[in-house]
This record gives structure tokens, C-alpha cells and sequence, in this order.
């Protein structure tokens, strides 16, 4: 765990520094058709029934009456680390550093026929991992409660920065989301957050506010690495092994993930009283504001069930000012959020 | 539901990339021309070079004879289509590229009398898509 918590704060230093990570992969042609290349008999079969089985070959030649054909599946991956500046001066950003590696692999086969067009020999050639696709890659359904707890506030809240305005808060929430591929979640968000009013003097009166409760609607979207692949980069094996997992139910270990959402809040409006009499006016008058959220998490997924540990970092929007005769122009609040949920994947 | 998952991709991607500071970049190359099916359906065997070139005009590529003691001879016309597309997603730290790269590819075999002997066709170019570099 100490290792994984080192790993998302280098992560995040490295973002910091202008640190950027390319995973890229190309596919050139489909993959090779393996159980017509068995069917394919040498001295018996024909040229025509390799063409009806397999199709037109990627590469051919004729040599003194032969014919060689070639059946190709390129696949290459490809990873690179980028050092930038992080200052960009008029949108450019100076490479300092860029390391660099791919690796190409070919399914191959290879047909040779004689002159009269009979198998003579077949072969066969497949990458690690190669040959046909793996059946069964689905999208999958996942259902996240999550608690979140916030232990302090930033922003000018009008008469006093939102620290001495609410104590602690706490965020209820539930994902729903699908997950096209192994490593990504796009969700629908709800989230529920309470933030406990807090007093403040305003000359020689002190002024209390009623909690503060906040309701989100977001769009949010998980990136969802194993924690084994910072350690793969350079293991393009292992990298492409990672890509290859098709199914998230079959995912199991230690992941690290990167969340970001945006969306709405709807804002409550906040009652306030004076020397503990309740007021018939407001700091915050109930308002609706523009949302976004981006956090990093540890994840230890089994099969199903995943239960992830994250921060996030949260800013709301300016909240409408309230009927009190106070200073309730605000900038809006931002704060972190540490919390956790579990993922029920179908 | 297969026949949307592209489509579905595409907005998911999209969805995926509006709420970020990140972008999504998607492109589309074609080298050629497509390989029209109905043409390649009605070569035949013992159709002559010049039918076959009304059909499927000109090729891409000859294969020639090149037997030591043979007079030149074209032994096979290769046609070809290719259709790439490429898919980036920028997250800032993390980065994600892929190309998709897919070939419509037929070659016609001649016997020596210069008629057609073999047909191989595999016209995949429409299947090339936009997505993620995981999977197979």
C-alpha cells in the first residue's frame, strides 16, 4: 500500500513537473484466421482453396513457378516519456527530456505452391499473445456508493473565508457508470454533501449559519491503471498483456485511477440567525452552480467487487447571495475530499 | 448492439472529453479507391487480363513472371484499398493513440495463357474504427 501511495504521489509530482506518459498502438490488417490455416493440407490442398479460406494474401511473389504467399497481423505498441516544461509560453511547452520505445509484432503465414498450384508447405509464425482475438470482451455495468469526508474549506466566503463559515463536510454519492474496456468507467454521478455551519462575530453580534447542503448531478470519467503497469512501461510485454484483458470482471489486483467530473450543484439556500435567534433571512440564497471535481485513487479490485480509497479536489461556482444585511459575496467554494466506495461490476 | 458500438464509442469518447481539460482527437485516411464487391463477384475464371481490367480497373500491382528462362508475363494483378482510422485522447499526464488500419486487397491469378486462373479477395477496409488501444 506504501508502495502504491508513493507511486500516485510521484505520479502527481511528475504531472506537476510537466511529466507526460504516451501509450500508443497500431494495427495494421485482421487477425489471421488459424483454424482455416490448420484446415489447409499440404500436397492436397489448392491455391484456390487457400484464396476461399483465407482470402487475398497481404504479400505475394512468384519464384521459378512457385507461388509464396504471406498472410500478416502487424501490432505494434509503442510507449514513450515526455519531460516538459511546465510554464508554456505562448502554448509551448520545451521538451527537456523524451524517452522512447515500440516493439512490432507479426502473426504471419506463409503458403508456398508448386507449379501446379498444390500446397507444397504452409508455416506459421504468431507474436506472444497473438493469433486470433479473445471472445468474450462485453461492457459491463457498475453500481458505486461512496463517502467522502471533507475536513477543510477554501474560498472567500464574503465576510469570512468559507473555513470560518462551515466546519467539516461530508459527500453521500452513487456512480452508475459502464465500462467499455478494462481501464475506463464513465459515470452519472449523484452526490448528496452536508457542510456543518459554523458562528462568526460581525462587530459585536455573532452570527450562526444553518448547515449548508448541496445536491450534484455530474458526468465523470475514471482512468483506471493497474499499479503493475508503471513498474511494465518499458515491458511492452507485459503492457500489451494489459491491453489484451477484455474483461473487467477478470481484473484483479492493485489499480490506480484518475477521476475527473463535471456537472451541477444545486445549493440550498443557508438560514442564519443573530445571537442564536433564527432570522427570517439568508447568507446563501439557494442557487444553481457549474461543478468539477478531478481526484486520484488506489483501487484493489477482485473480480466484481473493487474498493478504492481516493481524493479529489473539488470547486463549486459562486452560491447566490443571500436577504441578510451581510457581506455575502462569495467566490465560490473549492475543497478536498478524502472518502471511499466499493463498485459492484455486472 | 454491435452495429452501435461505434457510434456509441464516439459519443462516450466525446462525453469523456468535454468534462476534462484533455482533448479527443479523431482522423480518418483512405489511400485509394474502395473495391467495389459486385465487380469482384462477377470476375471469373478464364476471363482475359482485359475483362478483368474493365471490372476492377487498373491494378495496383503486377506480380510478373520471373523464371530464368521465361519470357516476361504478368502471373497476377493485386488491387488495393486501405482505410486508417486514428483515435488520441489526451488526459494531460496520460496519453492514449491508436490507429486502426484495415485493407480491401484482391489479387487476380493468370494462367499462362493470360486468363484468369485463381481469385483471392478480402475486402476488410470498412471495418477499420475509431477506439481504444486495449483489446484485440
Amino acid at each position: 500500500m506504501a508502495r502504491c501511495l508513493g507511486l500516485l504521489l510521484g505520479l502527481a509530482l511528475a504531472a506537476s513537473l510537466g511529466c507526460h506518459v504516451d501509450v500508443s498502438r497500431v494495427r495494421r490488417g485482421t487477425p489471421l484466421d488459424l483454424q482455416a490455416f490448420e484446415r489447409l493440407q499440404s500436397g492436397r490442398s489448392t491455391l484456390d482453396d487457400a484464396l476461399a479460406a483465407l482470402g487475398a494474401p497481404d504479400r505475394l511473389e512468384w519464384k521459378n513457378g512457385k507461388d509464396y504467399l504471406w498472410y500478416l497481423h502487424e501490432d505494434v505498441t509503442r510507449v514513450g516519456i515526455r519531460l516538459q516544461s511546465p510554464v508554456s509560453v505562448f502554448g509551448y511547452r520545451h521538451t527537456f527530456a523524451q524517452l522512447e520505445g515500440d516493439r512490432e509484432e507479426t502473426d504471419q503465414i506463409e503458403l508456398v505452391f508448386d507449379e501446379r498450384s498444390v500446397l507444397e508447405r504452409k508455416s506459421l509464425r504468431l507474436a506472444p499473445g497473438g493469433g486470433e482475438p479473445v471472445e468474450g470482451a462485453r461492457w459491463r455495468v457498475s453500481i458505486t456508493p461512496r463517502y467522502a469526508y471533507s475536513p477543510v474549506l477554501f474560498g472567500d466566503g464574503g465576510e469570512e473565508p468559507f473555513a470560518d463559515l462551515f466546519e467539516y463536510g461530508q459527500l453521500f454519492g452513487l456512480e452508475i457508470g459502464v465500462e467499455p474496456t478494462s481501464y475506463l468507467n464513465l459515470s452519472l454521478r449523484g452526490n448528496y454533501q452536508v457542510y456543518e455551519g459554523d458562528e462568526f462575530r460581525d462587530g459585536a453580534r455573532v452570527v450562526g449559519l444553518d448547515d449548508l447542503e448541496l445536491y450534484q448531478v455530474t458526468l465523470g470519467g475514471r482512468l483506471i491503471f493497474p499499479a503493475r503497469a508503471l513498474g511494465s512501461l518499458w515491458k511492452l510485454d507485459e503492457l500489451k498483456d494489459l491491453f489484451r484483458e477484455p474483461d473487467v470482471v477478470a481484473r484483479r489486483g492493485l489499480f490506480l485511477s484518475i477521476d475527473w467530473s463535471l456537472g451541477a450543484t444545486y445549493a440550498d439556500s443557508v438560514p442564519v440567525s443573530f445571537d442564536g435567534q433564527p432570522a427570517a433571512a439568508t447568507y446563501f440564497d439557494h442557487s444553481l452552480s457549474f461543478t468539477s471535481m478531478v481526484g486520484a485513487g488506489i483501487e484493489y479490485s477482485l473480480d466484481a467487487i473493487a474498493i478504492r480509497a481516493d481524493f479529489a479536489y473539488q470547486t463549486i461556482d459562486a452560491f447566490d447571495e443571500g436577504s441578510a444585511d451581510l457581506d455575502t459575496d462569495n467566490d465560490g467554494l473549492s475543497n478536498f475530499l478524502f472518502g471511499g466506495s466499493v463498485s459492484l461490476r455486472f | 448492439m454491435n452495429a452501435w458500438r461505434p457510434l456509441l464509442s464516439i459519443v462516450l469518447l466525446v462525453a469523456v472529453a468535454c468534462p476534462t481539460s484533455g482533448c479527443l482527437v479523431m482522423g480518418r485516411r483512405q489511400i485509394d479507391q474502395p473495391i467495389d464487391d459486385n465487380a469482384v463477384a462477377a470476375v471469373t475464371r478464364g476471363m482475359s487480363r482485359e475483362q478483368v481490367t474493365d471490372l476492377l480497373g487498373a491494378p495496383h500491382e503486377i506480380i510478373f513472371s520471373n523464371r530464368e528462362h521465361d519470357p516476361l508475363r504478368e502471373h497476377a494483378y493485386v488491387y488495393e484499398f486501405t482505410r486508417q482510422k486514428a483515435t488520441a485522447l489526451f488526459f494531460g499526464v496520460v496519453n492514449f493513440g491508436n490507429l486502426d488500419s484495415k485493407r480491401d486487397r484482391v489479387v487476380v491469378f493468370f494462367d499462362e495463357d493470360g486468363r484468369v486462373a485463381s481469385l483471392g479477395a478480402s475486402l476488410h477496409g470498412h471495418e477499420s474504427s475509431y477506439g481504444f488501444p486495449f483489446g484485440d
